[in-house]
């Protein structure tokens, strides 16, 4: 067990190494130029003299893997750099926008579990029923019609049309905070989030369900006495739990790392919209620094996730 | 009704003890796309206390069809079509699936084959124990531990605290099933019914799981329904023998009766192999093979590969013969009008 831990553990930091050179590789070597983003039109009117003094004051001119050096030796010592656009600190924005994320990612983790395991491990017990050929098509329907197209539909019939729902931001602007009204700002992203997750774990818990109440040991069991329900409760669906425990793990870590699609959508204030505005800004520490931020909770994830497990 | 009884083994001489369960008739099935599968056809036997029934075959006779209709195990597409299983005198198959589930494993229990797949895997061994007594008893947890720990000193486990405590994993072959057998064992069932329970073992294991099998049978004085591919193991523990074939008894009788006065081709032929056992724990030396069970053959389902067969065994199904006591055949060749048992 201590080697286990150790091993993904070493593991863990290795992949997370590669992350940071990803990250970092891919924001430098995109086109485009920060001075650009940061001084728009205004770049044309300006001197190359004064656009290398920019570059420079950015840290832009040095070779790269200077750059990199500096910028993770500093992310390891706690500093993450300041925002180009901003001049803020990048891990200060991130704490900001973390609990957005997080709010939206729960309550989506919440409907998925509820739902896909009711659905999942009734569709699982009963294979082949009307039931289960009807979970079925709505999971594929799910796994095939995308986010976005989803969220452009509930917010046409909830928004628009019986304007029952706002369809963007965090809370009605210019109102005091209400928890009443967050939800109702929560409800769209929520769904559209957990529904593009949902047809896969429908199929996984259907699937595994399925798989384990055709052991050998469901039979033993009942030749035991043991209650029909009990058995259920008790040895398949904790047989069954194990893949959608691994998966959920993954899951979570991925929502938590900000769901860009929906966050942007819904202008819902969370790591996914704030890496959306950095890219369009050309924002390299910000990007840097929640592309790294959303390694660490995917591999932290799925690394609690196996030790759970294991 | 009466005539049957006398078909599973009821004769004078066990009459004054009366056996604990006895078997009818029973015929199992299943509806598969390819027809109905005739796995079990109108079997006939008697369980008696202390004594044990071993049931011998070739892969894919009935063997465990058998075991598992007994305890209303039967699965879709399959269902048990008619018999009795009557267990002192009530007939299981006329009980609701309540009333069934509170025999299992109180009055009838079962040791299955593989006992790495045989436990759920997340659960440890003990905490499996405990559950299959409190689904019967009112008992805490700690009353549970208690009595598993003792059953299993019961079974030649030594270092009971941490077998209890162990994940199936973490155990030999041959210690699961001792705890299974355990298990099977702790509620005092009236009938025990073991389902090849050395053959997924090593070889070195085998011979003291049936050792204590064959011990815990005499001590608890319950029956036991050994069904197994060796001969071996049928001389050594048995007391009566049930040779199956394509879904049928083809032929019964004590120890004694089967291994020096066979009657059946079938019978003698599996006593002459010499080496009765193959990888696939299937049964060899004997030419040709057994019929596909979704298309039996008219006429005596062993015919084409018996070398004594008559123009009739072709035709006709054999009826059954009284050889002596309760020894009885299923061929045409012990055909004679005083030893008639009843119409196949
Ligand atoms: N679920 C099922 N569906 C269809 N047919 C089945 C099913 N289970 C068993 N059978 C049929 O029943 C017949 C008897 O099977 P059974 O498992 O009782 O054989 P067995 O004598 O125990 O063999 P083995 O020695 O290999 O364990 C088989 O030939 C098979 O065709
Ligand atoms: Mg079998």
């Amino acid at each position: 067990m201590g080697r286990y831990v150790f091993s993904r553990l070493t593991e863990s930091f290795v992949v997370l190494f590669i992350i940071s050179i990803v990250a970092f590789g891919l924001v430098h070597l995109a086109p485009g130029d920060p001075a650009m983003a940061l001084y728009g039109d205004q770049i044309q009117k300006m001197r190359p003299a004064d656009r290398e003094r920019i570059r420079e004051n950015l840290g832009l001119n040095r070779p790269l893997p200077v750059q990199y050096y500096k910028w993770i030796s500093n992310v390891l010592k706690g500093d993450m750099g300041r925002s180009f656009m901003t001049g803020r600190d990048v891990k200060t924005m991130l704490m900001e926008r973390f609990p957005g994320t997080l709010i939206l990612s729960s309550t989506a983790t919440l409907i998925i579990i509820s739902l896909t395991l009711a659905i999942g491990i009734y569709a699982g017990m009963r294979q082949y029923s009307f039931f289960d050929y009807a979970s079925t098509t709505v999971s594929f329907i799910l796994m095939s019609v995308p986010g976005f197209w989803f969220a452009m539909m509930l917010i046409l019939v909830f928004c628009v049309g019986l304007k029952w729902l706002p369809s963007s931001g965090f809370t009605t602007i210019g109102t005091d905070f209400s928890i009443f009204d967050m939800l109702k700002h929560l409800i769209l992203p929520a769904v559209v989030l957990s529904f593009t997750h949902m047809g896969y774990y429908i199929r996984l818990i259907r699937g595994s369900v399925a798989v384990a109440k055709e052991q050998d040991f469901v039979t033993v069991l009942k030749s035991r006495g043991i209650k029909n329900s009990a058995i259920v409760a008790r040895h398949i669906v904790r047989n069954a739990m194990i893949p959608f425990v691994t998966y959920l793990g993954v899951s979570i870590s991925i929502m938590l790392a900000g769901s860009i699609v929906t966050e942007a959508i819904f202008a819902w204030p969370g790591l996914g919209m704030m890496s959306v505005e950095a890219a369009n800004n050309r924002d390299y520490p910000v990007l840097m620094g929640t592309i790294l931020f959303s390694g660490v909770l995917v591999v932290g994830g799925s690394l609690v996730a196996d030790l759970f497990c294991a | 009704m009466v005539k049957n009884l006398k078909r599973s083994g009821l004769t004078k001489e066990n009459i004054n003890c009366a056996p604990v369960m006895e078997v009818v008739d029973l015929s199992t099935s299943f509806l598969t796309a390819a027809g109905e599968i005739k796995a079990v056809r109108e079997v006939s036997f008697s369980l008696f206390a202390g004594q044990v029934l071993a049931v011998v075959g070739e892969s894919g006779c009935g063997k465990s069809v058998t075991a598992r209709s007994l305890l209303r195990l039967i699965d879709p597409p399959g269902y048990i079509k008619n018999g009795w299983v009557l267990l002192n005198g009530v007939n299981l198959l006329n009980l609701t699936e309540g009333e069934m589930r509170r025999l299992r494993g109180t009055e009838i229990s079962m040791v299955f084959q593989d006992p790495m797949t045989s436990f759920d895997p997340v659960y440890t061994v003990g905490r499996q124990f405990t559950e299959a007594l409190m689904a019967h008893e009112k008992i805490s947890q700690q009353e549970a531990k208690q009595q598993a720990l003792q059953m299993l000193s019961k079974v030649s486990l030594q270092d009971l605290e941490r077998v209890f405590n162990s994940y199936p994993f973490q155990l030999s072959g041959g210690m699961r099933q001792r705890v299974m057998i355990a298990i099977a064992l702790a509620m005092k069932p009236k009938v025990l019914i073991a389902d090849e329970p050395t053959t997924a073992l090593d070889v070195t294991v085998q011979s003291g799981i049936l050792a204590e099998l064959k011990r815990l049978n005499k001590e608890t004085g319950s029956a036991l329904l050994l069904i197994t591919h060796d001969l071996g193991v049928v001389a050594e523990l048995a007391d009566r023998v049930a040779i199956m074939y394509a879904g049928r008894i083809v032929e019964i009788g004590s120890v004694y009766d089967i291994f020096d006065h066979a009657q059946h081709p079938y019978t003698r032929a599996l006593l002459t192999s010499i080496n009765p056992i193959q990888e696939d724990g299937g049964l060899t030396a004997i030419p040709g093979q057994p019929p596909d069970m979704a298309n039996v053959p008219p006429g005596c389902p062993f015919s084409p590969r018996c070398p004594e067969a008559l123009r009739q065994c072709r035709q006709k199904e054999p009826e059954q013969y009284i050889i002596a006591g309760e020894h009885w055949v299923s061929c045409w060749r012990a055909e004679s009008e005083e030893r008639k048992i009843s119409g196949a």
